[in-house]
């Protein structure tokens, strides 16, 4: 009755929602809490939970600077899923063929419909985000961005472009000594492997 | 997936919280092998190898022999049986088709097998062959989703998963459900749903993996070795950690910690999966390796059986092409030409290695075919009244017939088996008491034979 209440703006409703203290819980983890309330059924932290996987490619698209913006329009095939830079909302859903990324974080089946989606953890993941011909060229891209100045002002860029925040020191340090040990795309690969990357928050 | 599956065994079968200490400080030791006791009773297999020949073989034409349809050749399905056969669309009445095969006694159980398999049919003491299985859906893509999840949707999980889901336990390098899509011709593409996960946590679904290719995106980039690749997972733990710090127990976060290790050990043992060069020129020849029409599904068969050695516990190898509305004679007789050597092969080659008496071996299509032709084509139309299947190792006592059908090889008429009698029985040499393998999902205590479903347990003797 709410909503009634309000003349039906939903507007009102998303208010009072983003509004609400509940809504504004940080994740930090408290011990009294947890033996209470360990599945945090009365929302006493803000459940942190895994980019769908729509948004994981868009977001490494964008942080990556190779983000397609352009809106409308037909679908992208299948056959160029792959290489498209276009939002995710835009490949093309064979229902018995969906994007390999897709199907590999959990996306609706396009069979039934999806209240909620699943989050799986499976090795297979990593292997995507490590050795596929995407995140290849999207760690290179990234790494593009963060490039100029010494090791350390590259690490300090990467964190910044790929987490949005100031590196702490010892990460700092940490992608430093990787830059220099291996190189600055693997550094950058790294930060889009991280679960900070991934999850919200 | 070993915190899912640990957290499910103990809260749903033990009973206890995930709050409790207990719950929590196993969690803490877990190393990600988990093998939690899934099993009911005791297994007779340890794993499963599904060979689902995609299409629908025909029955009368392999394992049904019907002498009363070559006696028919030509007449309509006498009245007396036509009234049996139930109102499925494509249940034709009309013109009954001869084999254009024989069949002959084989083995010490003397069990007929057509002309079209020879090397299976040496094979037949050890075939447990059932004749009566049947349903209702006479479409290939809810037909095969019957086949393999036990209703027409496609929503629920595949047996497959099932499996996983009860075994709870999966290898150190190598995901515990494989599958191969092997000659995709035609109109029936693969349904996804034959090794997904459903209602289930996805790590339960199936891998697809090429026999070509491998375990997509296994192999590290040209320049990386271990060394260069342990540093980045280094870097990234790190930065997890520092993560987990500030957020406190997560533990889906640290599930993915430890996928990283997984996937660090798969690059390594997807391609030693695959590489076949260490295969003796003896056993190349044994599934065909090297002859044109065997090629592939030898190479497919050869994969199943170093899965299975390596510790996969569900293997699945779909092959298409069987799906004969016209000229049957020659869709059967390449298809055959390509699957039957290759699985005689797998079957001697799993006894070879100590393995067949763990691993239980299917034969099975998503129905069976008409006893009457199609149009005037030569071949049958889809038929899921009655056709057949057979199962081998793990624990089937084998050189038997189970269940019969009609005198014209239509309906089945005697013991009866649905694809849930056969879910159950795949679970049942598992170890798994089906009707006790639950999920709760929606508020309904899901199980795999929700909607009925028995193991036949005439098959292990």
């Amino acid at each position: 009755s709410e909503l009634i209440d309000s003349g039906w703006s939903t507007k009102h409703i998303h208010r009072l929602i983003l509004r609400s203290n509940t809504f504004r819980q940080s994740t930090l983890f408290s011990a009294s809490n947890a033996n209470q309330d360990p599945d945090n059924a009365a929302l006493w932290r803000w459940p942190t939970h895994r980019l769908e996987a729509e948004a994981i490619r868009d977001s490494i698209l964008a942080v990556s600077g190779e983000l397609d913006s352009t809106s409308g329009g037909p679908s992208v095939p299948l056959a160029r899923a792959d290489s498209s830079h276009r939002r995710s909302l835009y490949l093309q859903q064979k229902r018995d063929n969906l994007p390999h990324q897709q199907m590999l974080f959990d996306s609706a089946n396009a069979v039934t419909s999806c209240a909620r989606r699943r989050i799986s953890t499976v090795a297979l993941q990593p292997l995507w985000l490590l050795n596929s011909e995407f995140m290849q060229a999207m760690s290179t891209s990234l790494a593009n961005r963060a490039k100029g100045g010494d090791a350390r002002e590259q690490a300090e860029r990467l964190v910044f472009l790929g987490l949005g925040r100031k590196a702490e020191t010892d990460e700092r340090a940490e992608l430093e000594s990787l830059i220099n040990a291996s190189s600055l795309e693997d550094a950058a690969a790294v930060v889009l492997n991280t679960n900070e990357f991934l999850y919200v928050p | 997936m070993s915190f899912l599956s640990r957290r499910h065994f103990l809260t749903n079968s033990l009973g206890i919280g995930a709050s409790s200490l207990a719950f929590r400080s196993l969690l803490a030791e877990d190393s990600g092998l988990v093998s939690p006791g899934g099993a009911h009773f005791a297994p007779t297999a340890k794993s499963v190898i599904f060979l689902f020949m995609s299409g629908g073989p025909s029955q009368v034409d392999t394992f049904d022999p019907k002498p009363e349809l070559a006696r028919l050749a030509g007449k309509d399905v006498p009245e007396s049986l036509a009234k049996q056969v139930p109102k499925i669309k494509r249940s034709g009445l009309k013109n009954l088709m001869a084999s254009p095969w024989d069949f002959r006694p084989h083995g010490q159980s003397g069990i007929p097998v057509s002309d079209l398999l020879p090397e299976t049919a040496k094979l037949v003491d050890d075939l447990c062959v059932i004749r009566s299985m049947q349903h209702r859906n006479p479409v290939h893509g809810p037909g095969e989703c019957v086949a393999f999840t036990g209703t027409g949707a496609g929503d629920r999980p595949s047996i497959g998963a099932w499996s996983i889901y009860g075994l709870g336990a999966e290898t150190e390098n190598l995901p515990a459900f494989l599958t191969m899509n092997l000659h995709t011709d035609g109109m029936q593409f693969p349904q996804a749903a034959g090794w997904g996960a459903g209602f289930l946590p996805p790590q339960f679904q199936g891998t697809v993996v090429d026999p070509s290719k491998g375990i997509r995106d296994a192999e590290m980039p040209s320049g990386f070795d271990d060394a260069r690749r342990l540093r980045q997972i280094s870097a990234i733990e790190s930065f997890n950690r520092r993560h987990l710090d500030r957020l406190g127990e997560h533990p889906e976060l640290e599930a993915r910690l430890r996928s990283y290790q997984m996937a660090f050990r798969l690059q390594t043992a997807a391609p030693e999966l695959f590489d076949l060069s260490g295969e003796s020129g003896v056993t190349r020849q044994l599934y065909g390796l090297d002859e044109k029409a065997t090629e592939q599904t030898g190479k497919g068969c050869l994969l199943a059986r170093r899965m299975v050695e390596r510790g996969v516990r569900f293997v699945q190898l779909r092959i298409g092409g069987w799906d004969a509305h016209g000229n049957i004679k020659a869709n059967h007789e390449k298809l055959c030409g390509q699957t039957d050597r290759p699985i005689a092969a797998l079957l001697r080659d799993l006894k070879q290695r100590g393995l067949f008496e763990s691993t239980l071996v299917v034969w099975a299509g998503e129905f069976g075919r008409t006893p009457t032709m199609e149009g005037r084509g030569n071949g049958r139309d889809h038929s899921p009244s009655g056709y057949s299947i057979w199962m081998a190792g793990g624990g089937v006592k084998g050189g038997q017939v189970i269940g019969q059908t009609d005198p014209i090889g239509y309906v089945a008429i005697d013991r009866p088996v649905t694809p849930h009698d056969f879910h159950a029985t795949v679970l049942y040499a598992l170890g798994l008491d089906a009707s006790r393998l639950t999920w709760l999902h929606h508020g309904r205590e899901e199980l795999p034979t929700v909607f009925g479903g028995k193991p036949v347990t005439e098959a292990f003797g």
